[in-house]
């Protein structure tokens, strides 16, 4: 490894992108694309629908400032499990998603269009994935799917052997997106699962309603055990969270920890000195990335 | 001890260098990588303990009954009549007619009901009269399903008669799981529990990675990876849990490396005529079936392997025959 010195600064930023449904995670995206960047998305999370408002209403900021936004969003591929309800209750069917999404990091195709494998892409590219919750799951019912179990009634241990299998393929998808062969950003959207200091289910005082031990929140994958480590696979992991309410609501983006829910909620930047302690969310991802890259694409803004 | 003048004829090895093996299999290049005297034995010499052990006759019945399964399905039988012909085979199979007695087993999770019941568990789970496995064996252009699949490829490496080093072996089955996506199941039968740590052991591993390595190769469609179809058969019940076995380009790469240098230690052996022993393996899964040879003074270990041990060619370019 060369000395510091001479170490030229990464600009490929992978990046957690955690919060509470309903904070604007998904629609933050936006603001990359207005900049010029090419989004690539795995929606599995059905919530996309935001960015196409966004970016084509002529109302919208993103549309004043660069009418051909929506054309940096390249691709939203979206993916989901077949589920069917029987009394009341909701089972999978077919697992499909797990394998499409993997499938198309390995060669990503759209209809017509073709992006290749993801090691392929440029570094004014952003693959993204909405979000990992969902991923998880759909990694789960890849599991149950190969075990015939798919639908059926698992005992403790099984189910037990269930969670961390899905685990362990979250875990080797985290593993490939940190590996420096691919040099595209990575945007992974998450939400928040609260854990306890004994690394369990959190427990509130029955009667004054605070929680028993201090909670801490991490982002949300299946079962508790990876959740702790998952921001280990990105070198910025930044929080979205709304502060009040009604028409003095405000959206922002945190790059240090905050209190939601209660609970700590830890954030992370390999640029402490370049990124700001917070960002309006319209506009924040856009600036977080400039303040570490310096520029936005040429092409496309 | 001292080599025999001629070996039985084997077709994997030279003709050229009679003690250089040129077509490897996962058994073979495995035995060398444990220890070469182990190789030398069962391998170039074909010893084998007069008496199996029950994991292999565990493990054959069970493989060879699931696919009769395979077959009856292939050839248009009901659930329940596939069903019935992998429990006569199991049944008969593990009937010594000349002794009028069933397979005798001492081993309290693998035997004659442990066997049956194994296999009824794992197709009734898989396949069920109502349900259809997420794993389908491929047909091939002759019909028949691709189970017992045996394959042979040509490597880089130059062996020292001239020849190109080959990889060969069995694959236990091709299936295809989520639409179009090949992989090769290999069949797994464990006293253990299967967990995350049961799989694990499969990385690094000298049989998935000769699969995987010749899987990418010797198909028409690339195959996508490996899933181990495991069985953990205990006293009371037997349960199954599949998992994959990745490996990247990368991991490809340098197994593919190893087993250049594997194969020039192969004929360094050769040449010397000479397979030392490694006797920090003696131990290992439970204790070496040689032990007790390598244990005795070498010049009445001869006499001890004929007596113990009888012999078969073991030879890996012998395609299996159809059932």
């Amino acid at each position: 490894m060369p000395p510091l010195n001479k170490l030229i600064t990464a600009k490929t930023i992978k990046l957690l992108l955690i919060g509470n449904s309903g904070t604007g995670k998904t629609g933050a995206l936006a603001s990359l694309a207005a900049a010029g960047y090419k989004l690539r998305i795995l929606d599995l999370d059905k919530g996309t629908d935001i960015l196409g408002e966004l970016l084509t209403n002529p109302a919208s900021s993103y549309f004043k400032t660069n009418p051909n936004a929506a054309a940096n969003v390249e691709s939203i591929l979206r993916l989901s499990d077949t589920m069917k309800t029987v009394k009341g209750q909701v089972y999978p069917v077919r697992s499909t998603a797990w394998a499409a999404a993997t499938d198309a990091l390995e060669n990503w195709k759209d209809g017509e269009l073709t992006f290749g494998k993801v090691t392929t892409w440029d570094q004014d590219t952003v693959l993204v994935i909405d979000s990992l919750t969902m991923i998880s799951q759909a990694a789960y019912f890849y599991h149950l799917s190969l075990q015939g179990a798919l639908g059926t009634t698992r005992t403790q241990n099984e189910w037990r052997r269930d969670i961390g299998a899905a685990q362990s393929y979250i875990k080797a998808l985290l593993q490939m997106l940190y590996d420096d062969a691919i040099k595209c950003n990575v945007i992974m959207i998450s939400h928040i699962t609260s854990i306890s200091e004994d690394g369990g289910i959190p427990v509130r005082d029955p009667i004054t309603g605070a929680m028993a031990s201090s909670v801490t929140g991490f982002p949300a994958s299946i079962g508790r055990a990876l959740s702790p480590f998952i921001p280990r696979y990105f070198n910025d992991m930044l929080l979205v969270k709304t502060i009040g309410s009604g028409p003095g609501l405000q959206r922002r983006i945190y790059t240090i920890g905050q209190t939601v829910d209660g609970q700590v909620v830890n954030c992370k930047t390999a640029h402490p000195l370049s990124a700001k302690k917070d960002y309006p969310l319209d506009t924040g991802l856009a600036d977080y990335f400039l303040a570490i890259r310096g520029s936005h694409p040429t092409s496309g803004a | 001890m001292t080599l025999p003048q001629s070996l039985p004829f084997n077709s994997s090895f030279s003709t050229k260098l009679p003690m250089l093996q040129i077509a490897w299999d996962s058994t073979s290049l495995g035995a060398l990588k444990t220890c070469p005297r182990l190789y030398e034995l069962s391998i170039l010499r074909g010893f084998q303990p007069r008496s199996l052990s029950v994991h292999l006759v565990f493990g054959l019945h069970y493989h060879a009954a699931l696919e009769r399964f395979d077959h009856a399905r292939a050839e248009g039988a009901s659930y329940e009549t596939a069903l019935r012909a992998a429990v006569r085979y199991v049944l008969e199979a593990t009937w010594d007619s000349a002794k009028g007695r069933p397979w005798h087993s001492d081993d309290p999770n693998k035997n004659r009901l442990t066997l049956v019941r194994t296999v009824i568990w794992y197709l009734e789970q898989f396949n069920g009269p109502e349900g259809q496995d997420s794993l389908e064996t491929i047909l091939l252009d002759n019909g028949k399903p691709a189970v017992e699949l045996s394959f042979r490829l040509q490597t880089d490496y130059i062996a020292a008669d001239g020849q190109n080093f080959m990889l060969c072996g069995h694959l236990d089955r091709l299936a295809l799981y989520q639409g179009d996506h090949i992989y090769i199941v290999d069949r797994k039968t464990t006293k253990s529990t299967i967990s995350e740590s049961y799989f694990a052991h499969y990385s690094p591993d000298n049989q998935m990675s000769l699969y995987d390595f010749a899987g990418r190769i010797v198909y028409d469609q690339p195959i996508r990876g490996i899933i181990v179809d495991a069985a953990q058969v205990a006293v009371t019940f037997s349960r199954f849990q599949r998992g994959f076995v990745p490996r990247n380009d990368f991991q490809r790469d340098e197994w593919y490396k190893d087993l250049g240098v594997w194969l020039s230690i192969a004929t360094s052996y050769a040449s010397l005529g000479y397979w030392p022993q490694n006797d920090k393996a003696c131990g290992n899964y439970g204790g070496c079936a040689f032990r007790e040879i390598c244990s005795l003074s070498p010049n009445v270990r001869e006499d001890w392997l004929k007596s113990k041990f009888y012999h078969r060619t073991w030879d890996p370019l012998q395609i299996r025959g159809d059932i």
